[in-house]
């Protein structure tokens, strides 16, 4: 048996507070490993901050999708959102487990290509495609799917001058009642836009209308929003099959599912509100296959279902290291800690309140602390109230879940961008992107010659 | 089908000639007309057989009867007259006679042949006639203006041996011409058709007419020489036409010879008071009592009866072989896997905790990720990956019986009362049951009387009746009662992927044309993708147009393939030299079989190539069997074959697919090899470029020393009234 750490005994002043019924939580746990790797040794080698990947809950997650929804409709496809979280090494864990690429810019599509994505398994989203880009996407038979009449224009005359028919998905929106509609993105059903359009590609001779998409929303709590969803997207596909005469071949119902992170002003944990995706896909599939049931009969096939869960399948992979630089006592009397990662490495501090892990038993009593960022700025805040025994200087705090969004929308503002590693199945760890250093910072930037060296050291002749 | 094009042309006389050869199971009028030729050996009974006919005929059009040029309405007409006009001499008597007789006929054929299919479905054969000859032979014999004329029974010459001349006599006597000359015509006309119909001929009187004189003794065995088609008839009948041949089926048709002989006895006795000949009751009673018979049991095994589609025996043996090839041993019932998505079996044929003695044919299925079937603690139902997902049907069938009200065990408990748990049992065509069992309280979205086919969802996986953690249970029966005797079959169309052992590379997931998988292996039905399946698709009045080079010469021709529908709904895609062959998509499979008409290498080679393409993605090699005709042989190496082979061979035939990701092409390689001795070996290449967009893009094969090459120009269809015609370059044309 172990020796307990001895604790100063301490006085403090009773507070009512708020009551709340979960009492005064204090943090009694800690995790110094992560998949068997100590975080000491981590932040040893490859410096603090530091994003952690775990190779092992990527591909379980992965899996767990699949399955979920392949084994309650026949066919399935996950597009991973490339937005989400785009690191070479986390894409090519996904393509490995069979997902496709879900791009949404030239940067994105080039990119999924550099890693060995073949045309026709990208999915191209997004409502800014320039011609050179939409060339190499239809030379290549990507999965385009059309943001507006503009871009529908331009496909249709690219396809003129090659003399090609390409097909298409449109993207749609509509109002389900459960999520505001995001309507800025594609073609409107409600207002007859959305068939008005459909009726356009059918007769054109360029254009092939073979499949549906519509994104209802982000972390979508209830999966009743996505069988509204996929039975106005059936309804519509009948619609405009009986219209046009095209048949459809897929039904992309977009992300939104929630990960186990809490967004700020909800009452209840991550744990208990977001549904599993064996929850979802009991939704989604069950009312795909009622709305489907009588195409074979009418000899037509059921609709791929394609997925682009992102936040859902990533976020939960990741997490974020980052030591303590100072501890502070603010006019208020409120304790603060500076850590040295704040809201430029980890933008999602901003809607979720994380959670928050030492890495050894903290000692002493908990006091409510706000945890602030390295920036010179007000809004740098990583958590504005979170309970816990005093830490040192040099203490490790592990951020969790932080896999979804961070590494793409992180900003480079004041600081350098720190290493990111990915402990493997193996146990091996592996840094999957560099820290940034100024050769990094510098490497895009011309300098006129004129501008070289103009401070003058001069010598005060006064 | 051997049809010149002269008398197709002259649909009746077609018809007329296809009567005489019907008779013996044969459906050329060329052969018909050699028949015809041959009654005029007794030109008396000739001339009546063919006014029969005629008027049989006659009456079919005038009343407009379906199908006359088949022979169908025609040849019990046609009995009706041989066997007046071998008994009585030619006058306007028995003229008028058997013009009333061949009439009845027409009408007696078209009612015996629905009643007798929609009764058992039996063929009509010659039950018509059979009754016609009864009601004008009772007539006639109180008619005294008809003079009996004598037949000359016993053989005014020997040709070869007495034995031999009763065998020819016999055959003659099938259209009451019992001259053993007559019979050596038709045996040829037989051999013609179908060698092995000509042995069971030969064997089925041979054993009928020993069984005959082993009772009736020696000196009335000259009987059997004028009774002896009955035998005959029977054998080629059972073992031949309707079931597939094998060894079961050839002793079922020397069975049906010597019992045929036993009820010519016995009909000749009883029908002798009345001086009236035995026809062919003992060749129906006892063809229809086994057919009949043999249709009442609910199995698979041989003998495989072909009452629905009955042919030569060649054919359905060749039909039944690439069926075994394709969907699995003919005695063991194809079932699609009972979900979606990838499973694993939990308990495999003869498993060793439930799968026993006779319930050793059963699979039970379950999910499992990373080795665990259930997430959390396990403690609670919904933990189980399994629990609650969808059943779908893994047959067509009707639903028979279902249980919905036992409620899920908590995982670890069984239900022993009610080992099945909820279930539905769906009865197949063949009257096997299909049980799926252990389903979810409540979840089964069928009922009684309903029917399902493969793909429907009917109920949810549950933990019901002897189960201790969620799977579903599927098994084949041959009853409906619940806990009969479980029966053989497999899994089509599908993934698997066997366990990974220690010390082995990841096995990677196989796609299987059938399969039965062990305990332990994961299964994932084979879905088709559409970029295969949309461009493969083969419409009717599709033309696909082809440029063919042969042997790199710069000799470039057209060559030209096209859709047709035939008048049974047969889709078959024909060259323009007249070579045809029938395809079928089913289950996520185009399949190509029954290749007919003239020698056609490029039309060879391009059904070769895709004789049998999966239009699963998944499917990256798999193995198949075309018929050997496609072998190019001379006719030394053709005789050999025929030795060793007499009902044809198959090649085996070896395929591979990959997909080329820079020209977004499969390419589907395949070698096909004729292996009839160690040493007789041929070999055959093909090469095809499946491509999304043009579909059968190139194709390329060696044949012997030559070679192949087909490249797509154009894709055309055929315009139809009020829809225009219209024609796709392939892209390669265009550039």
């Amino acid at each position: 048996m172990t020796k307990k750490t001895w604790q100063k005994p301490t006085i403090t002043q009773h507070q009512a507070g708020i009551t709340n019924k979960h009492g005064a939580a204090a943090m009694k746990t800690y995790d110094d490993k992560i998949d068997g790797v100590a975080y000491k040794d981590l932040i040893n080698q490859y410096g603090s901050p530091l994003f952690i990947i775990s190779e092992k809950q990527l591909r379980n997650n992965a899996r767990n999708l699949i399955r979920a929804f392949k084994s309650r409709y026949p066919k399935v496809i996950h597009g991973w959102s490339y937005k989400t979280n785009y690191l070479g090494a986390i894409c090519n864990v996904l393509h490995d487990q069979g997902s496709w690429a879900e791009v949404v810019s030239e940067f994105e599509y080039q990119k999924a290509r550099a890693l060995g994505i073949p045309g026709k398994n990208i999915i191209f989203n997004g409502p800014h495609k320039e011609r050179p880009i939409l060339e190499q996407a239809i030379e290549e038979g990507a999965k385009i799917h059309v943001d507006h009449l503009d871009e529908l224009y331009l496909i249709e005359q690219i396809a003129k001058e090659k003399q090609k028919t390409v097909p298409i998905t449109m993207r749609l929106n509509f109002n389900t009642g459960f999520t505001e509609p995001w309507s800025r993105f594609g073609f409107n059903i409600e207002s007859g836009q959305a068939i008005d359009v459909a009726k356009r590609i059918g007769s054109s001779e360029y254009l092939n209308l073979n499949g549906l998409h519509s994104h209802i929303g982000t972390f979508v709590l209830d999966p009743q929003a996505y069988a509204v969803q996929v039975q106005i997207m059936c309804n519509f596909m009948e619609a405009v099959e009986i219209q046009t005469g095209t048949s459809i071949e897929s039904i992309d119902i977009g992300g939104g599912f929630g990960s186990r992170n809490s967004l700020q002003g909800t009452y209840l944990p991550p744990e208990q509100v977001v549904p599993t995706f064996d929850q979802y896909a009991e939704v989604i599939c069950n009312t795909l296959l009622q709305a489907t049931e009588n195409r074979e009969a009418n000899g037509k096939e059921r609709p791929l279902l394609i997925l682009e869960s992102g936040r859902s399948v990533v976020d939960d992979t990741e997490v974020l290291a980052s030591s303590v630089v100072a501890n502070k006592r603010m006019p208020d009397g409120k304790k603060a800690v500076v850590m040295d990662a704040g809201v430029n490495i980890m933008f999602t501090s901003f809607w979720y309140n994380h959670n928050v892990r030492p890495i050894r038993q903290l000692s002493g009593v908990p006091e409510d602390v706000v945890l602030y960022g390295p920036l010179c700025m007000n809004i740098d805040v990583m958590r504005h109230h979170i309970s816990i025994p005093p830490v040192n200087i040099g203490d490790v705090l592990v951020f969790s879940p932080v896999g979804a969004y961070n590494n793409t929308q992180w900003m480079q503002f004041i600081e350098y961008r720190p290493n990111v590693v990915m402990v493997r199945e193996s146990g091996e760890v592996n840094l999957v992107r560099e820290a940034e250093d100024l050769s990094v910072m510098i490497a895009q930037e011309r300098l006129p010659k004129d501008l070289v060296n103009t401070f003058k050291i001069t010598t005060d002749k006064r | 089908m051997i049809v010149g094009t002269s008398i197709k042309q002259h649909q009746p006389l077609a018809g007329l000639f296809r009567a005489y050869a019907a008779i013996m199971f044969t459906q050329s009028p060329w052969i018909g007309a050699v028949y015809i030729l041959a009654t005029f050996m007794l030109p008396n009974a000739a001339v009546s057989g063919l006014l029969a006919a005629v008027c049989g005929y006659l009456t079919a059009r005038l009343f407009k009867f379906p199908n006359i040029a088949s022979g169908m309405y025609i040849y019990n007409s046609l009995l009706v007259g041989l066997t007046l006009g071998a008994t009585y001499h030619f006058d306007p008597y028995l003229a008028l006679l058997i013009i009333c007789g061949a009439i009845l006929a027409v009408f007696v054929t078209s009612v015996a042949t629905d009643f007798l299919w929609r009764w058992e479905r039996l063929p009509v054969l010659s039950v018509p006639f059979v009754i016609v000859a009864l009601i004008v032979s009772f007539a006639a014999s109180g008619y005294s203006n008809l003079s009996h004329y004598l037949t000359p029974y016993a053989p005014t010459q020997t040709i070869m041996t007495p034995v031999i001349d009763g065998f020819f006599t016999a055959l003659g006597s099938t259209l009451f011409i019992p001259l053993p000359l007559a019979g050596i015509v038709f045996f040829a006309g037989m051999l013609l058709t179908s060698r092995y119909l000509a042995l069971l001929a030969v064997c089925g009187y041979i054993v009928g007419k020993l069984f005959f004189t082993f009772f009736a003794g020696i000196e009335y065995s000259g009987q059997a020489d004028w009774t002896g088609f009955n035998f005959i008839l029977t054998a080629v009948a059972i073992g031949g036409i309707f079931t597939i041949p094998d060894w079961k089926s050839f002793a079922l048709a020397m069975l049906g010879a010597a019992l045929a002989a036993l009820i010519t006895a016995a009909t000749q006795n009883f029908l002798r008071e009345f001086g009236i000949p035995v026809f062919a009751i003992p060749f129906l009673i006892t063809t229809f009592s086994i057919l009949a018979g043999l249709r009442k049991r609910i199995t698979l095994s041989s003998p495989h009866l072909l009452l629905e589609n009955p042919d030569l025996p060649e054919n359905n043996y060749e039909r039944a072989r690439l069926a075994k090839v394709r969907s699995g041993k003919l005695g063991s019932v194809p079932l699609r896997p009972p979900f979606f998505g990838e499973w694993q079996v939990y308990q495999g044929f003869e498993g060793p905790h439930t799968h026993r003695k006779q319930w050793k044919y059963a699979l039970d299925f379950f999910v499992v990720d990373n080795g665990n079937s259930y997430q959390g603690d396990g403690e609670r139902l919904e933990d189980y990956f399994s629990y609650g997902l969808p059943v779908i049907s893994p047959a067509h069938g009707y639903v028979v019986r279902v249980m919905n009200g036992l409620i899920d065990n908590a995982p670890g408990e069984v239900n022993t009362k009610n080992n099945w748990g909820n279930f539905i049992l769906i009865k197949l065509t063949s009257g096997l049951h299909v049980l799926l069992c252990h389903l979810k309280l409540n979840s089964i979205k069928v009922k009684e009387g309903d029917h399902v086919i493969p793909g429907d969802v009917i109920a949810a996986c549950g933990n019901s009746g002897r189960s201790p953690q969620p799977h579903i249970h599927m098994h084949v029966q041959t009853e409906a009662t619940m806990g009969s005797p479980t029966y053989p079959f497999h899994l089509a169309t599908l993934i698997s992927k066997s366990e990974k052992k220690q010390n082995e590379d990841i096995e990677q997931a196989k796609f299987y044309l059938h399969t039965i998988p062990s305990e332990k292996d994961t299964v994932q039905p084979a879905e088709k993708s559409l970029k295969l399946a949309k461009p493969l698709h083969l419409p009717v009045g599709r033309r696909l147009q082809y440029s063919a080079v042969i042997d790199n010469t710069k000799l470039q021709k057209i060559f030209v393939l096209e859709v047709e529908l035939t008048l049974n709904g047969q889709f078959r895609i024909k060259s323009e030299a007249g070579a045809s062959c029938a395809f079928e998509e089913h289950e996520g499979i185009i399949a190509f079989f029954d290749r007919q008409g003239p020698k056609d290498p490029l039309f060879d080679v391009w059904i070769l190539s895709v004789g049998l393409t999966p239009l699963s993605d998944n499917a990256t090699s798999w193995q198949d069997s075309p018929s050997a005709k496609f072998m190019p042989l001379n006719l030394k190496q053709k005789i050999l074959l025929y030795a060793l082979r007499p009902f044809g061979a198959g090649l085996r035939s070896r395929y591979n697919r990959q997909y080329d990701q820079i020209r977004q092409t499969w390419k589907q390689t395949a070698s096909h090899k004729l292996n009839v001795l160690p040493l007789a070996e041929w070999t055959l290449k093909t090469e095809v470029t499946l491509c999304s967009i043009d579909g059968f893009k190139h194709i390329y094969g060696i044949i012997g020393t030559n070679e192949y090459c087909l490249s797509l120009l154009a894709t055309e269809q055929r315009g139809d009234y009020g829809v225009e015609h219209w024609t796709k370059l392939s892209e390669d044309a265009e550039t």
